[in-house]
Parts: structure tokens; C-alpha cells; sequence
């Protein structure tokens, strides 16, 4: 044996994992057909995971001695149909912007001061095999041929992984596409994000494959820009299309009038067809570019390579005994691969045609605020943050409330979570996606599940029963239908009453197909959890949807009630909170009394929940449901603080009520409306109500002897009223 | 995007279920009942216009090889017209449809959020009384919406997709709408505790006559078949919705499918391109071709029925097997 693992490039991918096997005391042999440092055409983004590996691997510290100040990315902000839009890192986190020419120097020298033997302008040629089993790699150095053997090759060529292992026929074209990258100069206006505009105008027609552009800006005035698209694309075709991208750049945008080329651009394969069970077989592994691990929306592919590389040593090192003959088990590897990917690449030989339906959704919805596709754009643009999506604040953060002697719980919130993923990944592994936000989160989010097992445990200590783990998994896939359902909108049907040479309204479909899916697999959820449960699904469905409908036929309506928009929430709101309390206690064998008691509390905690964040919108705070005063206004939802004003004070009432009519879109006017809302104690007579709906949750607990699970209970409800962020 | 137009009402040959489906208003405007005035308009919309109520009277047939309770099989038999009528709302909405049965849609009427919500509070109803009929057949219903729902994201992920194959596409078909077919058969079959094989022979029936109904119907729909559907001609082509005639005339070969591949899987088609799609499309004879593949799942269903003892149940669900047989030919 040459080495305990033979790795097969020596790019970030390829790397990392010699790094990590050499700090687990492994032999590595990494080869590399190029001596190093070299170029690599590349948009050259790291996320802040990528960065964070980084770290952790000591390259950062390595990359900051040698090259001094990096270049910290904040964000990124997406051009689409004449508008930006922005997503910036949360939480002190940042990317950076690196040339591959170093980072990949720097991670290497990392790996080789870990203990990896490097073998440059070294070539695989072929893998050898015994019986099936790789058991190492004929490689070529100087004209050279030489066999060298190792239980386990890692193949981490990047796009060249065809050579060593031929793609199967039919799927050779799909999930491929190709990059042209430039250098340009002479820009204005650049800062700390990053820019990608999306689609590149083509000047082919619709027929082509989709296409997107990139401009990241490497100094003040300077930019690695490129142009990446989604499919086959004839060659000359990629080149007129780089000309169209940076002449559009320098004719429509006031910062890029004096752009000037630097050398001629590169061009360079990408995949994005990533399939996780292709990643492993007896003795082989691929890690990053090489397993089709590059976003097809923004063509970012540094930092799951890194974390691919990650997950193929740590397999390696816990499958791989010394002088053991047969070949080591390494399927482990795809199913981390699954678990830290679900959906984040589409996986599946369907990935390249669900990327084109992506992409027309991602399109036409750009616009969009509302849920489903606000939370598809963020997944799909800016995954790397996913986690902080706004979205996800509705299921907040509760560890501080339940403390860390709830171990219990998080093994059962887990559980709901694997029902859940197991439910959607397969038909529509994006989906996964969506609905794994909440397990990602290091935290125990506040979810609906979670009323489910709290209630159970109250009634019942120890383990929740499967049924019960069904049962919240369906709620929280119903409360995700209704996501999706609820960003159905109107179209404007002006001018053309026959939508003739309209495009279809891909926003809608997928709205309505996605919210009927995730409905039936909830449906299909509570059917198996038994009679009882489908019964309350289907009731407080019903219920919540009349409360919604009467919701939208409200809207705009300066006449409602406080008492009528109240008997909405209750409706509404409130019952997909009471629903979860209700279903827990159920199945936990709960007395008729005891539901009730639970019952009672879920509406009460879900009125006040809603009253707090409507005091939070209108004092002018973004709200954990992702909306702000002025997107309420513009929808015409009027919560109690401003129909308190407009029915309580008459004076004040009819300035704000004039503001309204004319749909406040200036900042200023949104001042004048938090000014008068406040003057009128519109904010304050929500969050009193909040307290006494709050009090009436309190109430009902005390059918139930104090104790901790009582206890957390009464915290949820102390932290639904918690003016606003952060927890402590 | 379900399409089920059948014509003629005198297939129904037996006297008794057609009695029982009298029966059946009383129960959808009790299920459709709500305290919110609009609601109660918007959810009775489609219900009070009627239509054919086929799935009902499949359901009602399907039970005539058991024992039954009248009330539990209509309440069944509501549910699935409810269903139906959701999918309906909610088609409506993703085709921009102004029209359905011969009056204006719901979402013509007040809008799409509003029919989109609307659709979904009768499936919660239709659900309800589902599950009050025990928990096999509301599973039993619920797998089916799930396959029903499934077949629909499926097609649109392979909208402008000239290289689905024939296969795929049948699956397609079979979930999104034979699927409703089939559980009214199943359901029938299950509440009247019908011997086994009666259960089969009317499972595969179900099927089978979904499949040829949707097939002679995407036929028949092609424009220049003098049919008119719904939607402005050569919505779907442009839509990127290819049924099996586009599908086969892309596979025959020649100057025709090289000119169809060229014309096909873009979304920027012209309206006189879309118009040449068709004139390609039947210039072939893929139409035929494929009328030919639904009848032969229409005689599947006939051969199926055989099955069971004779009657007026039977009669009449042949009545329907063999109007499409006619329909087609």
C-alpha cells in the first residue's frame, strides 16, 4: 500500500479532506496534475461556512499572515427584473472574497503541514479495480506511469472526474452548464457584497438554457465578473453572451460607465447534478465539483466542496481499519451527504428539469413578498444563510425558556423532523429543504410540534407516543400549505383580457400545487396518526381557512371592529395555536377537561402571540412573521393599534385614516402613522390585550399541578409577549 | 387542469342510483354550510350549478356488490364531489380560468386569493366527512389526494420536456386524474364491503376509464377538432403541457419532428408558431394514434367489469366505458 487514501486533486475539495485525514493520523497521498499555486477561473465567494471551516482548519489564520487584510463580504445583492434585492449575513458572520490562486495554495500548505504527501503534476489516469472494488489509481508524472494503490481514493477533480468515471449516457448533458470569467476595471460604486444578475439578457431568445451573471468586486474600483449558464451552450454562443452581460453592465449602470476588460476572459465547466448515492462506492469516494456540488442559481461551489471534503474524512477515518482486507464501508458518506444537503442541491436524475421550473418560479415571483417564495428565494439564492432566514423567526428561538433539561424533547423534536423530511424529500427534495429550516437551527425552535409534545408531556411524562410524533409532523406540514397557500395573489388583468403572449403564472401554480401537496401529505400524516387526529386536522383546517378567507375579505376595510377583527384572530390565529396544545394532549390520554384546559391554553398564547407582534408592526419593528407596517398597510391589514385610533380617536382617527386611503408608501409617511398610532395608544391597547389573553392562557395551566413541564409552558407565554428580540 | 367533460346523462341505467343521488344536494349544502355569508356564496358556487356527478354516482354503483348503509355511502359520495370541486377552484386559479360550467369561475368572481381559499375550505369539509366514515376509508381517500397532488407537480416539473416519455406521461395522467376515477370505485367497493374480487375488478376499472377519459379528452381538445375547452386555443403547447398526440408526433421522425423539436421546449413561442405545432402535429397521425391507445384502456375497463355479476350497476357503468369508446372512435 501506498498510502491509507490516494486523493485525487487538490483544490479546496480535495484538500480539506487530506487535511482532516492527516490530523487523524492517516497516510494521505494527495496528487495534483498541476504544480502549485496556480489559477483557477472561479468566482472566488466564500460563505460564512466555508469561512468557518476555515478557520477551524488554521488556513484563515494562514491566509491572514501571508496576505494581510481579506476582503470581507457582507452580503449579496440579486438584480432581477430592474430590481435589487438584498441578503445580507446575520449575526456578525461574513464572507470572503479570496483568489483561488491562494486559498487553494493556502488550504494545501495546510494539509501538507497536517502530514499530507503531495504529489504535483501527477495525473490520474484510470482507477484500478479489483473485483469492482477501487484499490487505487494509475497516474502519469512526466510522461511517467505509475500504479499506485490505497484502500480508499478520493476523487476530488472538480468537472475532469468524466476521465477517471464516465458518466451514464443519458444523463451526460443534464445538470452540466459552463462559466466564462473576466477581470474588469474602472468601476465605481462597489462595496462589501457581492452582485449577481439574473437572467443575462440573451441575445438567443427564451430557447436557450438559463443564465445568470456575477460582478464581485475585488477592490474599489475592480471585479471578478462572469457569466454562468444552466445547460449545454453552443461555445461561441458563451462568448457573445460574456459581451452582452458587460456591455449591458456598462451602458445601463452609472457605476460601470468606464468598465474596462482585463485580459480575456476564461471559460470552465460546472456541475450541479449532484446525486448522493453516486458519491459512494466500495473504495471511492467524490467530494465536491466532482460530485456536482455547485449551486445552479449563483454558481457557489467553495464551501460545500470544503464541507464534502469534511464529511468524506470523518467517514473514512471512522470506517477505515488498518490491514483489514475487505474494502471499508463507507456509505455513511451518503447518508451525511443526504442529511447536510436535503434539497440544498436538487438531488435526482429529475434535478436538471426541476432547476428550470425553479428558476421560472424564482422569475416570475421575484417580486413577491409573499412566504413561499420569499423563503424559496432565500434558500435558493443565499443558502449559505438560510438558517437566519426571516421566515424561520415565526418559529423562534424558545432554548432559553426550556432549558437544557429537556432532552427528552429535542429527541422528539428531532423525530418530527425526520418524519417530516422523509415525508417531502423524496417526491421533491427542495421541499426538504424548505421544511428542514427548522432542524438546522442549532437551537429548539418554537414550533408548532412543539405544543404537541408539551402538551403530551403534561398530561403524560416520557417518551410521546408515534402517533403524537405523526401528529405534529402533520401540523407543521399543514402550517407549511398554508405558507404556500397563502401566497396565491391576484394578477393584473389590465390591458389584455386574454393573457394572450403572457407568461404563465408559474407564482401561482406552485403556490397552489405545493400548498395541495404538503396539504396531502399532512392529511395523509394525521390519517396514519388515527381517526381522532384527522378529524381535528380537518376541523381546525376548516376553521382556519374561513378565518383566513374572512381575513383577505376584510382587507382594507377601515370600518372593522376591533371585536370582529378579534373574532378573526380566533379564527384564524389562534387556532392553529390551540389545534397542536389540543392534539398533545389527546394522544397522550388526556381527560375531556384536561384537552380543554389546553385547548384554552394554545388560543389564548396564539391571540396574544398575534396582538404582540401587531403592537411590535405598527410601532414600526420588523414582526417574527416576516412583515413590517408597511407591507401590512400595502395588504390592507389593519391590526388593533391602528383600529383602535381609527375608531377611539376622532380626531387623530381621521389623519390617520386620510394617510391609510392614499396607501403609505414613503418612510415618512410610515413616521407619521407609527407617530399617530402611538399618540393614540393604539400599540399600547394591543399589548394589554396581549396580557390579559396571556393571563386567561396562565389561567387555564392552573388546572394542572406546578411542575417543569407546567413551568415551560408558562415561559412560552412570557416570551410570546417579550417586546421584541433577542431572547435572553 | 383536470378535464372530464362527458356528455349525456342517459348512461345511468340504474334507477336506484340515480334516486340516491337526489339525495345528494342536501348533503353538499349542508358540508358547504358556513357562518360567513361570502363563504357560503363562494363555497356554493359550483355546487348549486350542478354538473355531472360523476364521481358520486361511480362511488354509489361501485357499492351495489355489498351491503351499505344509504347515509355513510352519501356522505362518501359528497366528499368526493367536494374534492372534486376543490380541484376544480384551484385549477381554475392556475389556468386563469373565467368560465366553468357555463357561468363564471370562482376566481372571475372574487378574485384568486379568495377561490384559492375557498377550494381549500371544501377539501377541510369534504375531509370531515371522510373521516367521520372511519379511519380505512379516509386513508384510503387520503393516499389518493396525495397521488392526485403529486401527479400535478410532477407534470409542471416536466412542462416543455419534448423528451418525457411515454410512460412518464401515463403515470402523469394516471395520478392527476385517474386517480379520481379510482377512488370512487375503491371507496364504493370498501364501504359495501364488496367480495374481493368485485374490489379489484372495480379498482382497475376506475383506473382504466380515467385514463382513456383523459386521453380521448386531450384528443378531442386539440384545436381544429372543433371542441371547445376552457382555455384560448394552444394555451397548453405554450404552457410547455404536451399531451401524448404532440408527445408521439415529436417521436416520428422525418422533417415533421425536426421542425416540432425545433419549435417546442421554448416559452417565447408566437402565436402563429403555436398554430403551426398543431398543424404539425396533425399532420401526423399521432391524433389517431393515441384515440387508438384510449379505447384500448376503455376496453381494459369493459374487460374488468366482466367481473362482476350483471345488472343495472354494471350496465351502467359499461354505458360510460363504451361513450368513450364512441367518443374516440
Amino acid at each position: 500500500m501506498d498510502a491509507d487514501v490516494i486523493v485525487v486533486g487538490a483544490g479546496p475539495a480535495g484538500a480539506t479532506t487530506a487535511y482532516w485525514l492527516a490530523r487523524y493520523g492517516r497516510r494521505v497521498l494527495l496528487l495534483d496534475r498541476q504544480q502549485f499555486p496556480r489559477p483557477k477561473t472561479c468566482g472566488n465567494a466564500l460563505g460564512p461556512s466555508a469561512v468557518s471551516l476555515l478557520q477551524e482548519m488554521g488556513v484563515l489564520h494562514r491566509l491572514q499572515n501571508e496576505n494581510g487584510d481579506l476582503r470581507h463580504i457582507r452580503g449579496m445583492r440579486v438584480r432581477m427584473h430592474q430590481r435589487w434585492r438584498t441578503f445580507t449575513h446575520e449575526g456578525g458572520r461574513s464572507g470572503l472574497l479570496v483568489p483561488r490562486i491562494i486559498l487553494d495554495e493556502a488550504i494545501r500548505q495546510q494539509a501538507g503541514a497536517a502530514g499530507a504527501a503531495m504529489l504535483p503534476r501527477t495525473r490520474a489516469v484510470r482507477l484500478l479495480r479489483d473485483n469492482g472494488t477501487v484499490v487505487g489509481v494509475e497516474a502519469s508524472r512526466a510522461g511517467r506511469r505509475t500504479r499506485l494503490q490505497a484502500p480508499v481514493v478520493v476523487v476530488a477533480c472538480g468537472a475532469a472526474v468524466d476521465a477517471l468515471i464516465p458518466a451514464a449516457s443519458d444523463h451526460a448533458a443534464a445538470g452540466r452548464g459552463q462559466a466564462v470569467r473576466g477581470h474588469l476595471s474602472g468601476l465605481t460604486g462597489l462595496t462589501d457584497m457581492l452582485e449577481i444578475y439574473t437572467p443575462v439578457t440573451s441575445p438567443y431568445g427564451c430557447g436557450l438554457p438559463p443564465s445568470y451573471g456575477w460582478v464581485f468586486p475585488t477592490g474599489s474600483s475592480t471585479a471578478n465578473a462572469g457569466v454562468g449558464v444552466l445547460g449545454p451552450y453552443p461555445g461561441s454562443h458563451l462568448t457573445t453572451l460574456w459581451d452582452t452581460f458587460v456591455r449591458t453592465l456598462r451602458d445601463t449602470d452609472p457605476r460601470f460607465t468606464g468598465l474596462r476588460q482585463e485580459g480575456s476572459p476564461q471559460s470552465a465547466p460546472m456541475r450541479f447534478d449532484f446525486v448522493p448515492e453516486r458519491c459512494a462506492a466500495p473504495g471511492l469516494l467524490l467530494v465536491g465539483d466532482a460530485a456536482g456540488m455547485t449551486s445552479p442559481f449563483t454558481g457557489q461551489g467553495i464551501g460545500p466542496a470544503m464541507e464534502s471534503g469534511r464529511l468524506a474524512a470523518l467517514t473514512i477515518h471512522a470506517r477505515l481499519r488498518p490491514g483489514e482486507p475487505s474494502a471499508p464501508d463507507l456509505s455513511d458518506y451518503i447518508r451525511s451527504l443526504k442529511s447536510s444537503y436535503v434539497g440544498h442541491f436538487e438531488d435526482g436524475n429529475r434535478s436538471a428539469r426541476r432547476h428550470l421550473l425553479v428558476w421560472r418560479t424564482l422569475h416570475s415571483t421575484f417580486d413577491s413578498e409573499r412566504p413561499l417564495f420569499t423563503l424559496g428565494r432565500q434558500a435558493l439564492l443565499f443558502p449559505d444563510s438560510f438558517d437566519e432566514a426571516r421566515v424561520t423567526r415565526v418559529l423562534d428561538d424558545a432554548t432559553g425558556i426550556l432549558a437544557d433539561k429537556s432532552p427528552r424533547l429535542r429527541t422528539d423534536l428531532l423525530a418530527v423532523s425526520e418524519v417530516l423530511l422523509n415525508a417531502v424529500r423524496t417526491d421533491w427534495p427542495f421541499l426538504g429543504r424548505i421544511t428542514a429550516m427548522g432542524r438546522s437551527m442549532p437551537t429548539i425552535p418554537l414550533r408548532p410540534a412543539l405544543f404537541v409534545l408539551l402538551a403530551g408531556q403534561l398530561i403524560a411524562p416520557g417518551r410521546a407516543p408515534d402517533s403524537a410524533v405523526l401528529a405534529a409532523a402533520s401540523v407543521e406540514l399543514g402550517y407549511l400549505a398554508a405558507l404556500a397557500g397563502l401566497s396565491v395573489v391576484e394578477e393584473s388583468r389590465d390591458g389584455d383580457p386574454k393573457h394572450d403572449g403572457r407568461l404563465a403564472n408559474w407564482g401561482n401554480m406552485l403556490a397552489l400545487m405545493v400548498g395541495d401537496f404538503l396539504l396531502g401529505k399532512a392529511n395523509e400524516l394525521a390519517a396514519q396518526a388515527g381517526t381522532a387526529v384527522s378529524q381535528m386536522f380537518s376541523q381546525s383546517l376548516a376553521t382556519a381557512t374561513e378565518g383566513q378567507i374572512r381575513h383577505v375579505r376584510h382587507a382594507h376595510d377601515l370600518h372593522l371592529t376591533k371585536a370582529e377583527h378579534t373574532a378573526i384572530l380566533t379564527q384564524q390565529t389562534a387556532t392553529l395555536f390551540a389545534l397542536p396544545c389540543k392534539l398533545g394532549a389527546l394522544l397522550a390520554g388526556a381527560t375531556t377537561a384536561e384537552a380543554a384546559a389546553l385547548e384554552a391554553y394554545g388560543r389564548h398564547l396564539g391571540l396574544a402571540f398575534q396582538l404582540t407582534e401587531e403592537a411590535r408592526s405598527a410601532t414600526g419593528q420588523p414582526t417574527r412573521l416576516g412583515t413590517t407596517l408597511a407591507s401590512d398597510l400595502a395588504s390592507g391589514i389593519f391590526g388593533i393599534p391602528v383600529l383602535h385610533v381609527l375608531h377611539h380617536n376622532s380626531k387623530l382617527g381621521t389623519r390617520l385614516k386620510s394617510l391609510i386611503v392614499r396607501c403609505p408608501g414613503t418612510n415618512q409617511d410610515i413616521r407619521t402613522v407609527i407617530r399617530l398610532v402611538k399618540e393614540g395608544h393604539g400599540d399600547t391597547t394591543a399589548r394589554t390585550l396581549a396580557s390579559q389573553y396571556a393571563e386567561q392562557a396562565r389561567a387555564a395551566l392552573r388546572h394542572f399541578t406546578p411542575g417543569p413541564d407546567r413551568h415551560a409552558m408558562e415561559r412560552l407565554l412570557d416570551h410570546t409577549l417579550r417586546p421584541s428580540r433577542p431572547l435572553s | 387542469m383536470t378535464t372530464s367533460r362527458t356528455t349525456g346523462e342517459d348512461w345511468l341505467a340504474c334507477a336506484r342510483t340515480r334516486a340516491a343521488l337526489t339525495g345528494l344536494d342536501s348533503i353538499l349544502r349542508e358540508a358547504t354550510a358556513a357562518d360567513d355569508a361570502l363563504l357560503r356564496m363562494m363555497a356554493g358556487h359550483l355546487v348549486q350549478r350542478g354538473g355531472k356527478r360523476l364521481r358520486p354516482a361511480l362511488l354509489l354503483l361501485s357499492a351495489s356488490y355489498g351491503s351499505y348503509q344509504w347515509t355513510r355511502l352519501l356522505r362518501a359520495a359528497a366528499a368526493l364531489e367536494l374534492v372534486h370541486i376543490a380541484s376544480l377552484y384551484h385549477d381554475d386559479v392556475m389556468d386563469r380560468a373565467s368560465t366553468r360550467r357555463h357561468g363564471q369561475s370562482v376566481n372571475a368572481c372574487w378574485g384568486n386569493e379568495l377561490a384559492a381559499l375557498t377550494g381549500t375550505y371544501l377539501f377541510a369539509r369534504a375531509n370531515s366527512l371522510l373521516v367521520s366514515l372511519g379511519n380505512e376509508p379516509h386513508h384510503v381517500a387520503a393516499r389518493a389526494f396525495l397521488e392526485l397532488c403529486t401527479g400535478q407537480l410532477q407534470e409542471v416539473e416536466n412542462v416543455y420536456n419534448t423528451d418525457l416519455t411515454e410512460a412518464a406521461h401515463l403515470e402523469i395522467l394516471a395520478r392527476k386524474t385517474a386517480t379520481l376515477f379510482e377512488l370512487p370505485c375503491v371507496l364504493g367497493a370498501l364501504l359495501s364491503k364488496a367480495p374481493r374480487r368485485c374490489a379489484t375488478a372495480l379498482q382497475a376499472y376506475g383506473q382504466h376509464l380515467g385514463l382513456a377519459f383523459q386521453l380521448t379528452d386531450d384528443v378531442l381538445d386539440l384545436p381544429g377538432r372543433g371542441r371547445r375547452s376552457g382555455k384560448p386555443a394552444g394555451t397548453d403547447v405554450r404552457e410547455g403541457v404536451y399531451c401524448l398526440a404532440v408527445l408521439r408526433a415529436v417521436r416520428t421522425g422525418g422533417a415533421v419532428a425536426v421542425r416540432l423539436k425545433d419549435l417546442l421546449g421554448r416559452e417565447d413561442m408566437t402565436v402563429e408558431q403555436v398554430a403551426e405545432v398543431y398543424r404539425l402535429v396533425e399532420s401526423t397521425d399521432a391524433g389517431s394514434a393515441v384515440l387508438e391507445v384510449a379505447r384500448s384502456y376503455a376496453m381494459r375497463a369493459l374487460e374488468a367489469l366482466q367481473v362482476l355479476p350483471e345488472g343495472p350497476p354494471r350496465q351502467s357503468m359499461e354505458n360510460l366505458a363504451r361513450h368513450v369508446l364512441i367518443r374516440s372512435s
